[in-house]
C-alpha cells in the first residue's frame, strides 16, 4: 500500500509542485507587503503620538532641576534627538535608510546606547524563557488534549478538563506572585529574583547554564501553568468532533490499535486550529512576557517595551515593534507554508 | 513513527515535571561563603529589571548605571537632619561675597581619584564648566555662568543675580566634580565611560545588567569602611519584600504599608524600617489662574475640608499630616511660625461653609455658581501611585460638608504632569518642597509663571501675587538670617492663609534594612545624615560608620 501511495505522489509530484511554489511566492509577494506597511506605520504611528522624544527629554530634565530651559538649551537638545519640526517625509527616508543599514537608532532613554544593543541585552532572555516555555505548553496541552478527548467522559477528562478550565481561569500574576512566595520564599527551592546569579559572569559555562536554568525554572513553570489550559481545552474539544469522523471510525473498523487511530486519524486533524494558534504563538514570543518579568524581575524584552512607552523612548518602542511585526509575520509565513505541506486539503483552487 | 512521536512527548512531559525538583536540589544560598565579609546588597525598585552600563554622569541620559554618586562626587551636601543646609563635602569652605553673586570655593587638599591622581582647582574648573560649554550637559539645572580657578586649591563661581539660596546647586549629584585628565579627551555626548575614576568612597568593580559591584577604595579621603563591597540588583518591591526577609537584600528604599507587622515583628532587632522627612509634601493645588480657584475663600473652603488624618491613617502613616505652610516641622522647626508650628489641619466643615459663604459662591447640584455662571471642578492625580483612594476620600468629605461634586480624573504620571505643566487641571495633587527655605517657596514666584496652554516647569499652579515675588526676592538676595526669617514668615503667612496650594501630608524617604550583616544603622530619632542611596555625601557616611554584625 505504502508503494502504491508513493507511485501516486510521484505522479503528481510535477503539477503539484508547481501550484504550490506558485502559491508560496504569491504568499512570499504578500508578506512582503505586509512588511512593509508594518514598518510605514511603525514610523508613523509613534509621531502621531502627543509629545515628541525631544520633548520627553526637556521635561525629565526640568522635574530633575526644577528650572525653566533657556531657548540654547532647547536648541541643543533637539539637535541630538531630533527637530518635531522637521520634514516627516525626510524623516521617513532617514529611517528607511538605517534600517537598510540594519541600524536601529540610538536609545532615547538611555543616549548614547543603541536600540539593538538594548534588545540584544533582553532577546536571548525572552527567546529561552518564553520560546521554551511556548512550545512545552503547547506540547503537553495539546498532547494531553487529545488523550482527554479521545476518552470524554472517561474518568481522566472529567477530572483534566474541568480542572484545566479552573486553572486558566486564574490571573497569571496572581499564579505567579503565588508561586513566588510558596516555591521561592517559603520552601526557598528557588530564587527568588533575576535571570541568573548575578556573581556568576555570563558565558557558556557549566555553572551559569545551571544557574540560568535555577533562575528560569519557576518563571518557566508559572507561564506553563498557565498557558497549559488553552492549548488543552482547544485540543480536546476538536479531538472529540473527530473522533466521531467517518474515517476514524473507518480505521476502528479496519481494526488499527487505539493510539494509531488516535495519532494518525483524530490528532492529525485536530491539530491543525491548534497549530495555527501555535504559530501565532511563536511569533509573540519576542515580545517578552511583561508580568513574568516583573513579577521575577526576569530581563527581557517585555520590560523593555513597557519602559520605553512610558518615556516616549521612540526608537526602542520602533525597534521592539519592529522585531515583534517581523517574527510575527516570519511565524505566519512558516506556518502558511507548514500548512500547505500538512494539510493535503488546502490547495490553490481546490 | 508514532512510538517516536509519543516517546517524545513523554519525555518532554518528563523533563518538564522532572526539571525544577531536580533543579531545586542544588539551589544553594546566594550568599557566598561564611566567615568572609560579606558584601552589603542594596536593591533597586525603581530601575526596572535591568541596568545599563553608562557612566556618564552629563550625559542628558534618563537611564544610567545607578548609583554612579558612590564613585563621583560634588562640592557639597544638604544636611536634612539640620534643616536642609547646604555643607561642603569636596570643598573646605564655601563663601559668598556681601553681593552674593560670587561664591568663594575653597577645595580640600587630601582628594585623590581612584587612580591615584590629586583633585585639583583645574578639575573643579573644568567639571563646573562642563553645563557652561554645553548647555545639554546641565541637567542639574545649574544658574551660574563664570568658573574661575584663583589659585590651585581655590575657585570662584559667578551668578548673574543674588545666589545665596542657589548654592545647593553645587551639591547635585547631577553636577560632580570628574577628573579633567580623562574626561578633556572625550565627546561626552557619545561616550558611556565604561570605567569610571572618582574621588568617592567605592570604585566601579564589575557590570552585569542585573548587577553593579563597586569595591570600596583603600585610600578615600573620608577614611576607610568595612563595606568592602557595594552590589545593586534591580528587583521588584514583590520579591524586595522577600529578599529582606531572608537576608538577600541588605538595605532597600521602598515604602512598605504594613512593615512593622510584616517585617520588623517577626526580628524588630534586624529587621529595620525608617522614615526621613524629605522636607516635602503632597499637596492639593489649585489652578488659581482661573475661576473658581481665583477665589481665596473657595480654596480656603475645600483645604479646610480635607480628610488629612483619614489620609495619612489609610496610608499607613499616623502623625504625617502636613501643616499649611509647605514647610515640614521636623526639618524646619525653628524657622515655622509659632502658630502653626506642630499644627495639624482638621477637617473644619463649619468654618468651611463660612467661606464658601464670602466667597460670593452658592453650591447648586454640585455645581459652584456665582453670577450666572457655574463649576463643576475635577481632582486629577497620578494613578501610578495609586492614589485613587485617597482622592476619593477628599471628594467624598467635599460633597459631604460643601455639597460640592468633584469628578476624579485619574492619569498615569506622564500625561498627569503634562496637564499640570499647561494648566489644564481645576484641582490636582503634586509635590512641594525643595533645598531649603527658597527651594520651597520659590516655585511660588510669578518669574516662573507662564500662562495656562504653556508649559509650566514649576508654580503649576500659576500662583501671581506682588507681596509673594516680594518675599522671594528677598529671601533669595540675602545671606542675613534676619531678613531671612523676616521673609519666611511672611510667606508662611502668605501659604497658610491665601492656600495658593494646600500641603496634605508629608513625603518621606522609606528606608528598609536588614541589619543581619551590617550594623550602625542611623535613627531618624538621632541621625546626622540619612542612611538613602542616592543622596551621595549621606549614603557614604552612612557607610563609612557600618560594622560587621556579630
Amino acid at each position: 500500500m505504502a508503494a502504491a501511495t508513493l507511485a501516486a505522489a510521484a505522479a503528481a509530484r510535477p503539477a503539484g509542485t508547481h501550484r504550490r511554489w506558485g502559491l508560496l511566492g504569491r504568499r512570499l509577494g504578500f508578506y512582503l507587503a505586509a512588511a512593509w506597511s508594518a514598518i510605514t506605520l511603525n514610523f508613523f504611528l509613534p509621531r502621531l503620538m502627543p509629545g515628541d522624544a525631544s520633548g520627553a527629554i526637556i521635561a525629565k530634565l526640568q522635574s530633575v532641576s526644577g528650572q525653566q530651559m533657556t531657548p540654547s538649551q532647547l536648541e541643543a537638545i533637539q539637535k541630538i534627538f531630533g527637530d518635531p519640526n522637521s520634514n516627516l517625509f525626510a524623516q521617513y527616508a532617514d529611517y528607511l535608510k538605517q534600517l537598510a543599514h540594519l541600524d536601529l537608532g540610538i536609545s532615547i532613554s538611555s543616549y548614547p546606547t543603541p536600540v539593538s544593543d538594548l534588545l540584544w541585552q533582553g532577546l536571548p532572555w525572552t527567546l529561552l524563557l518564553v520560546g521554551v516555555t511556548t512550545v512545552v505548553a503547547f506540547l503537553l496541552g495539546t498532547g494531553i488534549g487529545a488523550l482527554a478527548g479521545w476518552k470524554a467522559g472517561s474518568r481522566f477528562d472529567t477530572i483534566v478538563s474541568p480542572l484545566t478550565i479552573f486553572t486558566s481561569a486564574i490571573p497569571y500574576f496572581w499564579t505567579a506572585l503565588l508561586a513566588l512566595w510558596l516555591f521561592g520564599f517559603r520552601l526557598g527551592w528557588f530564587p527568588l529574583s533575576g535571570g541568573s546569579d548575578a556573581n556568576i559572569p555570563s558565558g557558556f559555562s557549566p555553572s551559569f547554564v545551571l544557574s540560568v536554568l535555577r533562575y528560569g525554572a519557576l518563571p518557566a513553570a508559572t507561564i506553563v501553568f498557565s498557558a497549559l489550559g488553552g492549548w488543552l481545552l482547544g485540543m480536546r474539544n476538536m479531538t472529540v468532533t473527530t473522533v466521531r469522523e467517518d474515517y476514524v471510525l473507518l480505521a476502528q473498523a479496519k481494526g488499527l490499535s487505539g493510539h494509531r487511530v488516535l495519532l494518525r486519524y483524530a490528532a492529525r486533524n485536530a491539530i491543525l486550529p491548534n497549530f495555527t494558534g501555535f504559530a501565532l504563538a511563536l511569533g509573540h514570543v519576542v515580545g517578552g512576557a511583561l508580568l513574568t518579568e516583573v513579577v521575577f524581575n526576569y530581563p527581557g524584552i517585555g520590560y523593555l517595551l513597557y519602559s520605553s512607552v512610558q518615556q516616549r523612548d521612540y526608537p526602542v518602542m520602533q525597534g521592539v515593534f519592529l522585531i515583534i511585526t517581523l517574527t510575527v509575520l516570519l511565524a505566519n509565513l512558516l506556518a502558511d507554508s507548514v500548512y500547505i505541506l500538512l494539510d493535503p486539503r488546502i490547495k490553490e483552487g481546490a | 513513527m508514532p512510538s517516536t512521536r509519543r516517546a517524545f512527548l513523554v519525555r518532554a512531559g518528563a523533563t518538564a515535571a522532572v526539571l525544577p525538583m531536580g533543579l531545586a536540589a542544588c539551589s544553594a544560598g546566594t550568599r557566598g561563603a561564611s566567615g568572609a565579609t560579606p558584601p552589603l546588597v542594596f536593591g533597586k525598585t525603581d530601575g526596572g529589571t535591568t541596568f545599563v552600563h553608562n557612566f556618564n554622569v552629563f550625559g542628558p541620559a534618563l537611564e544610567k548605571t545607578p548609583n554612579a554618586e558612590m564613585i563621583y562626587e560634588s562640592l557639597a551636601r544638604i544636611d536634612y537632619s539640620d534643616g536642609a543646609k547646604v555643607k561642603p563635602w569636596l570643598a573646605k569652605s564655601l563663601t559668598f561675597d556681601t553681593s552674593g553673586t560670587t561664591l568663594t570655593v575653597v577645595l580640600r587638599e587630601d582628594v585623590t581619584f581612584s587612580d591615584g591622581k590629586p583633585m585639583t582647582a583645574d578639575d573643579v574648573v573644568f567639571s563646573l564648566e562642563i553645563p557652561l560649554r554645553d548647555p545639554i550637559f546641565n541637567i542639574a539645572g545649574t544658574t551660574y555662568d563664570r568658573v574661575a580657578k584663583v589659585n590651585d586649591t581655590t575657585v570662584t563661581v559667578h551668578w548673574p543675580t543674588p545666589a545665596f539660596s542657589q548654592v545647593s546647586q553645587l551639591a547635585s549629584i547631577a553636577a560632580p566634580i570628574v577628573p579633567k585628565h580623562i574626561w578633556a579627551a572625550q565627546d561626552l555626548k557619545s561616550w558611556t565611560n565604561p570605567n569610571p575614576v572618582g574621588t568617592g568612597l567605592y570604585t566601579f568593580e564589575r557590570f552585569t545588567s542585573q548587577q553593579v559591584t563597586l569595591a570600596a577604595r583603600s585610600d578615600y579621603w573620608g577614611g576607610r569602611t568595612a563595606v568592602q563591597q557595594l552590589k545593586i540588583i534591580p528587583t521588584s518591591s514583590d520579591a524586595l519584600e522577600e529578599q529582606l526577609l531572608r537576608g538577600e537584600v541588605d538595605w532597600a528604599l521602598l515604602a512598605w504599608p504594613n512593615a512593622q507587622q510584616a517585617y520588623v515583628a517577626p526580628d524588630p532587632k534586624h529587621h529595620i524600617y525608617q522614615k526621613y522627612a524629605t522636607g516635602g509634601a503632597f499637596s492639593l493645588f489649585f489652578n488659581t489662574a482661573q475661576e473658581p480657584f481665583d477665589n481665596e475663600h473657595v480654596r480656603r473652603a475645600l483645604a479646610m475640608t480635607v480628610p488629612r488624618t483619614q489620609i495619612v491613617t489609610t496610608l499607613g502613616r499616623p502623625g504625617t499630616e502636613a501643616g499649611p505652610t509647605g514647610l515640614v516641622d521636623q526639618i524646619y522647626e525653628k524657622e515655622i511660625l509659632p502658630q502653626y508650628r506642630g499644627k495639624v489641619q482638621q477637617v473644619d466643615g463649619a468654618g468651611a461653609l463660612r467661606e464658601l459663604a464670602l466667597s460670593g459662591f452658592t453650591v447648586q447640584g454640585g455645581r459652584l455658581v456665582k453670577d450666572g455662571r457655574s463649576f463643576a471642578p475635577k481632582l486629577s492625580y497620578d494613578t501610578d501611585y495609586g492614589w485613587d483612594p485617597y482622592a476619593n476620600m477628599m471628594i467624598r468629605s467635599w460633597q459631604k460638608l460643601l455639597g460640592i461634586s468633584v469628578t476624579p480624573v485619574g492619569a498615569p504620571g506622564a500625561n498627569l504632569y503634562e496637564q499640570q505643566q499647561v494648566g489644564a487641571f481645576d484641582l490636582t495633587i503634586s509635590t512641594t518642597g525643595g533645598a531649603g527655605l527658597a527651594g520651597v517657596y520659590s516655585a511660588l514666584s510669578s518669574s516662573a509663571y507662564v500662562p495656562i496652554g504653556q508649559k509650566a516647569v514649576t508654580n503649576l499652579g500659576r500662583w501671581k501675587d506682588a507681596a509673594t515675588d516680594a518675599a522671594i526676592v528677598k529671601l533669595e538676595s540675602t545671606n542675613d538670617p534676619t531678613v531671612i526669617q523676616e521673609a519666611a514668615d511672611t510667606l508662611e503667612t502668605i501659604v497658610a492663609e491665601q492656600v495658593p496650594y494646600s500641603p496634605i501630608y508629608e513625603s518621606y524617604w522609606f528606608v528598609l534594612i536588614n541589619a543581619d550583616n551590617w550594623t550602625g544603622w542611623p535613627t531618624p530619632e538621632k541621625f546626622s545624615y540619612v542612611p538613602y542611596l542616592g543622596l551621595g555625601p549621606d549614603s557614604t557616611l552612612t557607610l563609612l560608620n557600618m560594622k560587621r554584625a556579630s
